[in-house]
């Protein structure tokens, strides 16, 4: 399947802290980042996690966020960033930013 | 590791994991490496053996689960072997493949070779 999201593509995480067992670590849950690249199709860790066959696959991405918006006070370059490893149905497209 | 060092959790926000710690306040670092013990090295294999490159008992997203299930207290007392080791256990019990009382029985028989032959 193709990936829905592209490098570059602005996304916000989900903001939601459901029961079970989630691969989405909460220091990112609900912020914004940018799509890096696509990694591939995995069976579901949330659904492995449980005893199911985590079918069908679920395209992961690699995000990457601006450390400034993810830590409140942080000292560090305004450029600074994280990448963390998203599965799709943890992610929102947002709207293209105009102008570019 | 004595709990007073685990300032994290005190700081945790409602509907974090108690294993979610990734940016919390952990205070410095140990960068002394050491190396695995046998019996932590023996438990990787078994998790391995019985894994989805071995007979597929389990997976290692349903032994991540395990430990997210063990409860707080008892996470933050068992290192991270421990925690493995624990999981697991919890999960093949969870999941009948082993009794409870079957591994007290063996443990028990262990306990007792070793205070007999002292290995």
């Amino acid at each position: 399947m193709t990936p829905r999201l592209a490098p570059g593509d602005r996304v916000q995480v989900v903001l939601t802290n459901p029961p079970g067992h989630r691969r989405t670590p909460f220091y990112i849950r609900g912020k914004q980042g940018v799509i890096e690249r696509a990694c591939g199709e995995f069976a579901n860790p949330e659904e492995l996690g449980h005893g199911f066959d985590g079918l069908p696959k679920k395209q992961l991405y690699r995000v990457r966020f601006r450390q400034k918006d993810l830590w409140a006070n942080y000292r560090g370059g305004e450029y600074d960033t994280v990448d963390v490893d998203v599965y799709e149905h943890w992610l929102t497209p947002l709207p293209v930013l105009a102008g570019r | 590791m004595k709990s007073d060092d685990l300032k994290f959790t005190s700081a945790r926000e409602p509907g974090r994991g108690y294993h979610d710690i990734g940016g919390l306040d952990y205070g410095t670092v140990d960068a002394n490496v050491t190396e695995a013990r046998p019996w932590e090295k023996l438990s990787v294999v078994l998790g391995n053996a019985i894994g989805r490159s071995g007979t597929k008992l389990i997976c290692v997203d349903e032994v991540r689960r395990s430990r997210e299930e063990m409860g707080e207290q008892l996470y933050n007392e068992l290192g991270y072997f421990e925690r493995g080791i624990e999981a697991t256990r919890r999960l093949l019990v969870e999941k009948g493949i082993i009794e409870e009382s079957e591994l007290e029985e063996r443990m028990a028989q262990i306990a007792a070779q070793i205070a007999e032959n002292g290995r």
